[in-house]
């Protein structure tokens, strides 16, 4: 009898791995990475974790778990964050981090993705303004984008295409830009999370107006500016969500700054957010687009995608990328490699 | 999201137990600042230093940084108005709050005059470019455009008790006669004058200048007297209370972000760091300037002495960042907005004499303080 308990706990917690998100969609005890926001690393690479309580840490893919020796530090929040290294030999994939504390087990599902190593040129999707719980319309549209992206993935180049410079290139994730939701609902953020799971690649997540309803997105996503490096490239998400985007007076400015100057050596710095305004608040545009401009903006916002007049942001150094809405079946994928960041054409959907 | 009875019983209680330390004697004035976790929740209030006394300012919604007028006795500050923003005032006890009749949806950047009586603002439909500079009169309740509806003007401020117009009357050569003419036709009279940042150029190659702005006038500041010819963005001009001629301002000028003191003997880099150094704030006397610097690595807040440009540190920690700088009307006190004391916004008070600190907020996110003038207490 004690083996078959022990047999069915093995695979319901191996072969089911719960997510960390609490049954209502919210983060649980691990705060980051997680499925909005996770970590993109080689074997051996160091990455960074958040939570609410500190324990030990382990990495879990369907075939395999690798525990992570990790140093924890207390935050002024009282709040955990702690640096592990990944073991050198870890095969690539899709991993679930786990976290054992005191009160319990928790796990952060698509949280951390393993590969060989970063190439030199790849693909990123851009998907925004979903609108989820706008109609049933939406959420189809959504899932549909997703299969797209997930059906240009699986393309790989034949053998003898590897240095053909059209052959297709990898898509290494997808950054979303905001209006997740049609009004900030928590079902509906529940909604965009369990959509996005379908995703084969990592996805990054930020808000929209749409988005902004007390700290319902931070329930779910945690906090709305962040970096992340991917291979030779940094990216940045802005949060610009309030009526007067990244206002002056927002604790946002300090991160902006040092965010912005950890990723300027960089080969590309690319900032993706919900949207650019002219009424943002001075301090991020100065940050951001004027004393040390990021090479590229990507957002949505407009309903529609910028025309050939509309390359650049107002202050002439950071060039644009608008993507139409995904509640209407748009996305598009933008190329990024050693001489060119080249946004491809809007795609759509077949209905 | 409205929090306000519970967060005012809150820091209510956490604002007494944290001056109950302190001396009455040691502070004088109020301390009004931004308290709210989102942009929407955001509210102003009014804290007495020395009692723990707070008070709600207007109903919270969107609210914008409080900005005392010369007097002491109101508050104008920005909050939300229909699909944009308008000018709230209100009396230090609360009374008395009103929107500002305007007549444009977004409204931004108050400032009031030396009497108290008129406030400069920016205002637009949603673009500052285009926007212009408004004075509202507080006596005859009426909205006047000023720069003669030159677009592209943001972030004024009164010229006071500077001598800048009739300073750079007197010095202004190379000139063609139809710009002479304009320039000295102005009215020197710093009352009657903004200075203002204004955009210039095209999109895809925007900029800024120092305008200075009358009711009829506005115009740009001859290049004599910015670092040096080229173009740059300044932001954040503030005026020394001692009047004169130093006028400090951010610029790139450069290749980064400098504070800058204007002078008559010209215009010159105070922060001096090759990290990016931000928002200006002269002492009450006009002998030290406040700024912000991430020259530790963190935000920071930094007094440097204009005359001799020594960088003293106020509020600089690895464990968090410091902003805002706003100071007390005697010059001893600095508030602040610091996350090293308890990861969130807080503000907090620094004696300049001993560095001693006090945490004047306690929960939620506190932003944007603003000292009282010693005129009003």
């Amino acid at each position: 009898m004690k083996r078959f308990a022990f047999v069915f706990i093995f695979v319901v917690f191996h072969v089911f791995p719960a997510s960390a998100r609490q049954p209502d969609g919210t983060l649980g005890v691990i705060r980051g990475p997680h499925s909005g926001k996770p970590a993109i690393a080689t074997p051996g690479a160091t990455i960074e974790i958040q939570a609410i309580r500190r324990g030990d840490v382990r990495l879990l893919s369907d075939s395999s778990e690798h525990p992570l020796v990790v140093a924890w530090r207390e935050q002024l929040d009282g709040s955990f964050e702690a640096r592990g290294d990944l073991p050198r030999d870890m095969p690539s994939g899709t991993y679930t981090l786990v976290l054992e504390h005191e009160g319990g087990v928790d796990r952060s599902a698509r949280a951390v993705f393993i590969i060989e190593a970063f190439p030199e040129r790849y693909l990123f999707a851009h998907i925004t303004d979903a609108y989820i719980g706008q109609d049933e319309q939406a959420a189809v549209h959504l899932r549909a984008v997703i299969s797209a992206i997930n059906d240009r993935h699986e393309i790989e180049p034949e053998p003898d295409e590897s240095d053909d410079a059209d052959a297709p290139l990898p898509v290494a994730f997808v950054l979303v830009t905001g209006d997740l939701t049609a009004s900030g609902a928590p079902e509906e953020f529940q909604q965009v999370v369990d959509i996005l799971a379908t995703c084969a690649v990592p996805v990054f997540v930020v808000p929209g107006e749409h988005d902004a309803v007390g700290m319902v997105y931070e329930a779910f996503f945690g906090p709305a500016t962040y970096r992340f490096v991917y291979g030779e490239d940094g990216y940045l998400a802005i949060d610009t969500r309030d009526p007067v985007p990244a206002d002056d007076a927002h604790p946002q400015q300090s991160l902006l700054e040092r965010y912005r100057r950890e990723l300027m050596p960089r080969r590309w710095s690319i900032g993706f957010t919900h949207r650019y305004d002219p009424m943002m608040g001075m301090r991020a545009q100065m940050v951001l687009f004027i004393d040390a401009p990021l090479d590229h903006l990507v957002f949505g916002h407009w309903g529609r995608a910028n025309t050939e007049e509309e390359r650049l942001t107002p202050w002439g150094h950071t060039g644009i990328t608008v993507t139409p809405s995904a509640a209407q079946g748009a996305y598009r994928f933008i190329e990024v490699g050693p001489h060119a960041l080249r946004p491809g054409p809007v795609e759509t959907i077949a209905e | 999201m409205r929090t306000s009875p519970y967060i005012l019983s809150l820091f209510g209680l956490g604002a007494l137990l944290c001056m109950a330390l302190s001396a009455h004697a040691e502070f004088s004035g109020r301390i009004a600042f931004l308290h709210g976790d989102t942009q929407a929740d955001r509210r102003v209030y009014v804290t007495d230093p020395a009692s723990g006394d707070v008070i709600p300012m207007g109903p919270g919604d969107h609210d914008g940084p409080p900005v005392w007028a010369p007097d002491g006795t109101h508050l104008a500050f920005t909050s939300r108005e229909g699909e944009g923003l308008g000018i709230a005032v209100a009396r230090l006890d609360g009374s008395g709050f009103r929107m500002l009749d305007t007549e444009a949806a977004w409204n931004q950047h108050p400032a009031w005059d030396s009497d108290s009586r008129r406030i400069a603002y920016t205002a637009s439909e949603g673009s500052p470019e285009t926007g212009t500079l408004r004075v509202f009169d507080l006596d005859t309740n009426t909205e006047t455009v000023w720069g003669g509806g030159h677009a592209g003007l943001v972030q004024p401020v009164w010229l006071g008790e500077s001598l800048l117009i009739a300073l750079l009357q007197a010095e202004l050569e190379g000139l063609d006669d139809a710009e002479a003419e304009i320039w000295h036709g102005i009215d020197p009279d710093p009352k009657n004058t903004l200075l203002a940042i204004g955009m210039m150029g095209a999109p895809g190659n925007l900029s800024t200048h120092l305008f200075a702005v009358t009711s009829d006038h506005a115009l740009p500041l001859p290049d004599m007297v910015l670092p040096s010819r080229g173009n740059y963005v300044e932001w954040n001009i503030a005026i020394n209370p001692r009047g004169g001629r130093h006028i400090a301002f951010e610029s790139n000028d450069g290749g980064d972000r400098e504070i800058y003191n204007l002078t008559q003997r010209g215009a010159f880099n105070l922060s001096n760091h090759r990290a990016a150094d931000w928002n200006p704030v002269w002492s009450p006397r006009g002998d030290w300037l406040a700024f912000e610097s991430f020259r530790s690595g963190r935000r920071g807040v930094y007094r440097v002495n204009p005359d001799t440009a020594l960088v003293l540190p106020v509020a600089v920690s690895e464990a968090g960042d410091a902003s805002g700088p706003t100071w007390s009307p005697d010059g001893r006190w600095i508030a602040c907005v610091s996350t090293a004391e308890t990861g969130s916004p807080e503000i907090i008070l620094v004696n300049l004499r001993d560095d001693s600190i006090r945490l004047l907020t306690q929960g939620g996110v506190n932003l944007a303080p603003a000292w009282q003038p010693g005129e009003g207490r």
